[in-house]
């Protein structure tokens, strides 16, 4: 399964690189595993990373990801 | 007006009925947060400090506290230590260190009107008179304003050892810089070369204020067992209360917070200034304490908008196809890092399909108050420079100003700005309602020009905890966690009633408590309607279920014989076929049941879709003064579906006459100590009544498939094009571009003159 990380994610735990290719049976096992390559990471994911699985927002992280092909991780943004 | 009316579809859903709130708050019956009054409560004050930027070496408290009636003081030597670590804050985050700082100043202060002490005392006079007892003895600091001082070489520093983030490689020097946000894809230089036109820019605009006639204020009361209380007006007394409760150290489910009125918040009510210190003097003092900003205050002290600087590059090809965008911008975030330069990027990659883009935000800290979310956080200044580019584009390639959008604009299925693709958004259909409206072709006179500008934003959805309760005479309660700054009692009991089949005015709508109903995310990111509005929504249909199963209890049937229509269950087979009972009928039962009906729902949904709007502006330049006046405007967006016409035209033409005030008037301005010199409502000036002609609204309905009734946010998008739009109006007026806001007299009257 591709993953895609867009800024600040890349930069700040992974040297730069926003892609890899990982497989996770749900989100929760798949920031686990992004987490070990960047410490840290799963700690800023949850208060700060949205993520859309195959282009379509996840709000439950225990959800399966059988057949996902693209996970995309993105910075949360603030509302007014 | 261009009301969606009659719905056909809907029964309630799209009508305008009397709002719930409405009389209590129009006859003054409404208690907003410096109106409420407890038992036994005293009266704070917050001592501020003087200087932009200063080490606070001592405070000598001594004084105050011997004063007759002080009941105690508070300074962040009382406050517990906090952590770096992050918390939850709204729908962002920030760190534990600089919320606490935010609410009371911690060996330095960073702005004039930081927190540094605050006294609890019978009466308001006596803590005022003892904040004159209290001794700080400062060293005082350089201090920067400006992004360009706060970036210059050797600049003082805001926070030691903040390291830029964002940035690879990473600076090995502490700078005011404290992130930046990079979005890019393709080679942007190269589509920039080969474009057949390209135009640049240089933009800047200054930090502005919400706004809201009610100053923040609480009441808070720390008991002696530990629990307190906290009574506030908010845009969210749940993420108060986890802020309040995460710097005090103290359990969350310890601190019960219960939301009042609240007179505006446009953003700026999602954080904490006051609730701390109040908590922390009421458990000196014993008592409950008030405390309540003053005008001064909210402009000094609470977080206005940043002001930007930025610079952009757009290129095309001869037939008005945009290659490339190129885009960097600098926040003036105010003294604390997290100024909203996501949204910035995202805002000025949303609209519109570009092949090749790079669009880099950079967060500043200066010596004013940190900035905070001012709806549709970071995207007016960034549309701002890239409608006004965009305008610039049209011009050069004689192109009318909507085609080119339209040639452009995002559709459904394209990526988004972080690559997730685009849902059943309506931009297009706004583009093309913009242009078939009268005014679009509607002659001008003499120094009048046209400008429009169009818009993206995000919106959000996520957590909201809602109850449907129904009594025994079948009228309805629906309780929320989602404070109405809106109209949200309306839409809310417009959605339950739809839902349930009643009639509106059997539905009554109660915000509770943080002890009496489950977790909601602030009222912000355009989301209530939307994400509440499902929670209620699907309590209600669990309320139905209910209904129906007891209906068929009382037929003798089973609970699939029983049709649920127009607010009664009605019976499809057996002997009792074509009979019905009404809501009331099966409620009044309940003690013949398992109980009362109550269903409550807890929800996250993320499949809520942006918002897009186009806005015309018609303005007339008085050549002698430079004076502005909107003659005419017009606001297009698309609303999803209109669940209470009235309030969404209200948010259309709220969020166009803030952001003409941005355009043309609104303006943080500081002195050489930086000291802001107009922080009242006579020097700051936001526009009236008589400022302007009527808004008028144009709602295209494009459906949110993923809402039950279509809905989108729409509180947010409209003030996202109004600076562009009348900048772009002033120059085409003008013929001279107009690339600095706000657009007040004395500036363009300077640049009619340095073009004479």
């Amino acid at each position: 399964m591709k993953v895609i990380l867009i800024e600040p994610f890349p930069g700040r735990y992974f040297g730069g690189r926003g892609e890899f290719e990982i497989d996770a049976p749900n989100l929760f096992a798949l920031v686990r595993a992004l987490d070990a390559i960047g410490p840290g990471f799963a700690e800023a994911a949850g208060e700060d990373a949205a993520i859309a699985v195959d282009g379509v927002m996840r709000a439950d992280w225990s959800a399966s990801l059988e057949g996902a092909q693209e996970v995309l991780i993105v910075p949360r943004i603030a509302g007014g | 007006m261009n009301a969606p009316e009659p719905k056909g579809k809907f029964r309630v859903v799209g009508t305008r009925p009397v709002r719930p709130d409405g009389i209590d708050k129009v006859t003054g019956k409404a208690i907003y947060g410096p109106d409420f009054v407890t038992a036994g409560m005293i009266q704070g004050a917050i001592l501020r400090s003087p200087h932009a930027h200063a080490r606070i070496r001592s405070i000598d408290t001594s004084k105050a506290e011997a004063l007759p009636g002080v009941k105690a003081v508070v300074t962040s030597a009382d406050f517990p230590g906090q952590s770096a670590k992050i918390i939850a804050a709204g729908e962002t985050s920030s760190s534990l260190q600089n919320i606490a700082a935010t609410c009371m100043a911690n060996g330095k202060v960073l702005y004039i009107g930081h927190a540094v002490a605050a006294v609890a005392a019978t009466t308001k006079a006596i803590a005022e008179a003892a904040l004159k007892l209290i001794v700080v003895d400062y060293e005082v600091l350089p201090h920067v304003i400006e992004v360009e001082e706060a970036l210059a070489e050797g600049a003082p520093i805001l926070h030691e050892g903040m390291i830029t983030k964002g940035l690879d490689p990473a600076p090995d020097r502490p700078s005011n810089a404290s992130m930046v946000f990079t979005l890019a894809g393709g080679d942007v230089d190269a589509a920039l070369a080969a474009s057949a036109v390209t135009v640049s820019g240089h933009y800047r605009t200054a930090p502005v204020h919400q706004g809201y006639i009610e100053p923040h204020a609480c009441v808070a009361s720390w008991n002696a067992d530990g629990q307190g209380q906290l009574w506030i007006s908010s845009q969210g007394h749940f993420d108060l209360r986890n802020q309040t409760a995460s710097v005090l150290h103290m359990p969350s489910s310890d601190l019960r917070t219960y939301p009042l009125e609240i007179g505006g918040g446009f953003g700026g009510k999602t954080g904490i200034y006051l609730e701390p210190v109040a908590m922390l003097l009421s458990r000196k003092a014993g008592r409950p304490v008030r405390l309540t900003m003053s005008r001064e205050d909210v402009f000094n002290a609470s977080g206005p908008a940043p002001g930007i600087v930025a610079d952009i590059t757009i290129g095309a090809s001869e037939d008005g196809t945009l290659t490339a965008l190129k885009l960097e911008f600098w926040n003036q975030a105010g003294a604390f890092p997290g100024s909203t330069i996501h949204s910035g990027v995202m805002t000025a990659l949303g609209a519109y399909r570009l092949p090749a883009y790079f669009a880099r935000g950079w967060d500043v800290v200066s010596n004013f108050a940190g900035t905070k979310a001012y709806r549709a956080p970071g995207a007016p200044q960034v549309a701002f420079v890239v409608e006004s580019c965009l305008d610039d584009i049209a011009r050069k390639l004689g192109i009318d100003a909507l085609d080119l959008r339209l040639k452009n604009a995002a559709r459904p299925g394209d990526p988004g700005p972080t690559r997730v693709p685009h849902g059943a958004i309506g931009y297009v259909e706004c583009l093309e309602a913009a242009k078939a409206h009268p005014h679009w072709s509607a002659p001008l006179g003499p120094n009048q020009g046209r400008g429009v500008a169009g818009a993206f934003w995000g919106n959000y959805g996520g957590q909201s905890t809602a109850a449907v309760a129904l009594a025994a005479d079948g009228s309805v309660q629906v309780t929320t966690g989602s404070p109405d700054i809106g109209g949200s009692r309306a839409s809310m009991a417009i959605m339950a009633a739809e839902t349930l089949g009643v009639p509106y005015e059997s539905v009554r709508v109660t915000i509770a408590d943080t002890g009496s109903i489950g977790y909601s995310m602030v009222t912000g990111g355009s989301r209530v309607t939307f994400a509440t509005g499902k929670a209620v929504i699907g309590a209600a249909q669990k309320v139905i279920a209910t209904l129906v199963e007891r209906a068929a209890s009382l037929f003798g049937v089973e609970p699939g014989q029983v049709e649920w229509r127009d607010g009664a269950a009605h019976c499809l087979d057996g002997e009792r076929a074509g009979e019905s009972l009404s809501i009331s009928a099966i409620a009044g039962k309940a003690g013949q049941f398992s109980g009362p009906i109550v269903a409550e729902l807890a929800v996250n949904p993320l499949d809520y879709l942006p918002a897009f709007a186009v806005h015309i502006c018609d303005t007339e330049v008085d050549p002698e003064t430079g004076n502005v006046s909107i003659i005419r405007y017009t606001t297009v967006q698309d609303v999803g579906t209109a669940i209470h016409p009235d309030y969404v035209e209200g948010q259309m033409q709220g969020g166009a006459v803030q952001g003409i005030g941005w355009a043309l008037n609104e303006a943080y301005v500081f002195d050489g100590n930086g000291r802001m010199e107009n922080p009242g409502f006579l020097d700051y000036r936001m526009p009236v009544a008589s400022d302007l002609p009527m808004i008028d609204t144009v709602m295209v309905e494009v459906p949110n498939p993923a809402h039950p009734y279509g809905v989108k946010g729409v509180g947010e998008a409209p003030i996202v094009p109004p600076l562009a739009a009348v900048a772009n109006a002033v120059a085409r007026a003008t013929g001279l571009p107009m690339r600095q806001l706000p657009l007040s007299p004395d500036r363009v009257w300077a640049a009619i003159q340095a073009a004479k």
